[in-house]
């Protein structure tokens, strides 16, 4: 598709990436495509989609050829205010297919989760070409698998790893705020000069910007029964935020959420008025992870919100710059936001339980599939918290682990769709 | 006539019932699921009021041939509340999925609990230990209740637990106690399944598994709780795929 200079200019495997795209491309038309009475405001996200690893990298290298910092991340706690203040592009890494996993087992125990082994696998086969153009990956210690991954990708690309607590005492805060310094310091070093206070404070509205515009997707899919959009159309969405530009994405998502106003006024639903409303919540779905969104809705049933890292953890809550005066106090701000993330990696975390608790009266939602992806270990452990409570409060829920393969694809069917049928 | 159609088309085999207007089960057949089972399928379609699909190839026949599909749970509760009427509870075991499904008392289920993606507690398991033992599956069962001295397994992957097998097949272990310690394995993860499911009363066994009566003894034991077994248990799905026919029908 033209882009074959670029790919080679970064090292990576034409040939095999050519393959992945025809792979991803086969998915997308049937998934996404062939659909109906998908809102026009999705022609942005389908053309972002299918310039993913076309134009926008070509974007990405016009900011790296400018001398502003590229920084991919595997994490929602890396601050990517501080990047994108700093002038730089701060993005997800490839790693929500299979297509790298049997790469990766070559060098990774296969009881690891798939998301590590695939971003891992993509890096040893350089067929994602936003690992390949970052000037860092930020690694993190949400985990033991990926803390002792970070040290093999360390000896194939530029990895710094940010330690995140794992408890919210003042003791971690203050190591949080040290890891957020840290943070900044190396994203200076990266570009050459200090990042004052109006970039920093500007990278905070920017992305304020966008956490207000997916907050507003996040309301109107479930505004009241009219379903305006589907799940996976929303999940799309939730997925490109980490790959777009933040203002232009911020801009698109508001033009789309502006149609589906449109639509929940004229009552065009994509679902029967009487379908059952779903809420999956647990680990992130990376693109092009859509395996259970489109099991769900075949069957019948509209997902309404994600309560995961590609979803309501990433966008709930925004960095309050009020009486910010110094780039300390922008800092401090942040430090705020970050240590509010309910990530199952703290302990204890008893916040996440009360908001899905909350998200599902809010929503209205008739169920919760609970989604664990094969040794995540945190998510899956807390599994029994969160569906005991849900469980208390009479919501069903359905527990799903699975991971990036489609070999079990009927087997989740048949749960999802009795799940379904039991909702009815 | 009426005549209702339910089609359990499973990952082993494909069970038919007929059901007549007044609900009688008029006949029942079973073929193994192998290549060119449509055209089978399409077959039995003929001459009959409605029909509704079951089971893990229900989403091809039901495109195929354009009839309602609904998912094995829902056969399975409506299956066994027609052949046991006051049952709380549903284990049933297939091909390559084990379930335990809670009934409400009127047909429909509130819950359920699901073994998949792996053998480990279903009849493929013991299918591709008869294969290993030399027996047919029919006979595991009588086998295991002529053991005398009981040897156990401990992997409950079939890939190695049929090397655990060859191993004691090499040390001279009895065939019969092979048996027992195949079945006893895929009872105790089967009770697992159902006692952390909350099983307490009440309790029908169906599906394939059934027919392996010294299955349904150690499940039972395990439990400390009675099980019935239906006639014909592997056809309860196709019962009710039958059944939701003639609900389809008349509403």
């Amino acid at each position: 598709m033209g882009y074959e200079g670029l790919y080679r200019e970064l090292d990576m495997d034409v040939e095999r990436h050519q393959e992945l795209m025809d792979l991803l491309f086969d998915v997308y038309k049937e998934l996404f495509l062939s659909r109906k009475n998908r809102p026009q405001g999705m022609a942005y996200f389908d053309g972002l989609m299918a310039e993913i690893h076309g134009k926008r990298i070509e974007e990405l290298m016009e900011i790296k050829k400018q001398g502003k910092p590229l920084v991919g991340t595997f994490c929602i706690f890396v601050p990517e205010e501080i990047v994108v203040g700093a002038g730089g592009a701060c993005y997800g890494l490839c790693g929500g297919a299979q297509f790298s996993i049997p790469d990766a087992e070559t060098h990774l125990p296969r009881n690891i989760c798939p998301l590590i082994k695939s971003a891992y696998g993509f890096k040893l086969q350089r067929t994602c070409p936003y690992t390949q153009i970052s000037d860092v990956i930020y690694g993190e210690t949400t985990c033991e698998a990926k803390k002792k991954t970070w040290e093999l990708l360390g000896k194939l690309h530029r990895v710094y790893v940010m330690h995140i607590p794992h408890k919210k005492g003042d003791v971690e805060k203050d190591l949080w705020r040290r890891e957020i310094e840290g943070f900044m310091r190396q994203v200076e070093e990266l570009r050459g000069s200090p990042i004052t206070y109006e970039e920093l404070k500007k990278g905070i509205e920017v992305v304020n910007a966008k956490r207000r515009a997916m907050r507003r997707l996040y309301s109107l899919r479930s505004a009241n029964d009219t379903v305006p959009i589907t799940g996976l159309d929303a999940l799309l969405v939730n997925q490109i935020a980490f790959y777009d530009d933040p203002e232009r994405y911020a801009a698109k998502v508001n033009e789309l959420c502006d149609e589906l106003e449109e639509r929940i006024n004229q009552g065009i639903s994509v679902f029967p008025k009487d379908a059952p409303r779903l809420l999956v919540a647990g680990t992130p779905m990376a693109p092009p992870n859509w395996k259970l969104h489109s099991v769900a809705e075949e069957a019948q049933a509209a997902v309404v919100a994600e309560e995961a890292c590609i979803g309501v953890r990433y966008f709930r809550d925004d960095v309050d710059t009020e009486g910010c005066e110094t780039v300390g106090d922008l800092l401090e701000a942040l430090l705020e936001r970050y240590m509010k993330i309910d990530c199952a990696c703290f302990t204890p975390n008893d916040e996440r339980v009360q908001h899905i608790l909350d998200m599902c009266r809010e929503k209205r939602v008739d169920g919760v599939i609970y989604y664990t992806l094969s040794f995540c270990h945190t998510y899956n452990v807390e599994s029994k918290k969160v569906m005991d409570a849900l469980k208390a409060e009479g919501i069903p829920v359905l527990r799903i682990e699975t991971d990036y393969s489609m070999e079990d694809v009927e087997q989740i069917r048949t749960r999802v769709e009795a799940f379904v049928e039991s909702l009815r | 006539m009426s005549l209702f159609l339910g089609i359990d088309a499973g990952s082993s085999y494909i069970k038919v019932v007929w059901l007549s207007g007044n609900g009688d089960i008029a006949k029942m057949e079973l073929f193994p699921t192998t290549a060119g089972y449509e055209d089978a399928v399409s077959r039995m379609l003929e001459g009959v009021s409605s029909s509704v699909v079951t089971g893990y190839c229900r989403r091809r026949i039901s495109r195929l041939f354009g009839i309602k599909s609904i998912s094995e749970i829902k056969a399975h509760a409506l299956g066994a509340y027609r052949l046991c009427p006051d049952a709380r509870f549903v284990i049933d075991v297939g091909g390559q999925d084990s379930k335990v499904i809670r009934l409400n008392g009127d047909g429909a289920f509130s819950d359920f609990v699901m073994n998949d993606r792996c053998a480990a507690g279903t009849g493929r398991f013991l299918e591709v230990v008869s294969q290993r033992l030399g027996v047919s599956v029919d006979r595991l069962s009588e086998l295991a209740e002529r053991c005398r001295k009981p040897a156990t397994i401990s992997s409950m992957c079939v890939v190695f637990a049929e090397s655990e097998i060859v191993s004691l097949l090499a040390q001279g272990e009895p065939v019969e106690s092979i048996a027992y310690a195949v079945i006893d394995a895929v009872a105790t993860r089967i009770a697992s399944m159902a006692k952390g499911f909350g099983v307490e009363s009440k309790v029908v066994f169906t599906g394939g598994g059934a027919l392996c009566s010294f299955l349904v003894k150690r499940v039972s034991e395990k439990l400390g709780l009675p099980i019935k077994v239906p006639p014909h248990p592997q056809f309860a799905g196709a019962i009710g795929a039958a059944l939701e026919a003639s609900l389809v029908l008349s509403s």
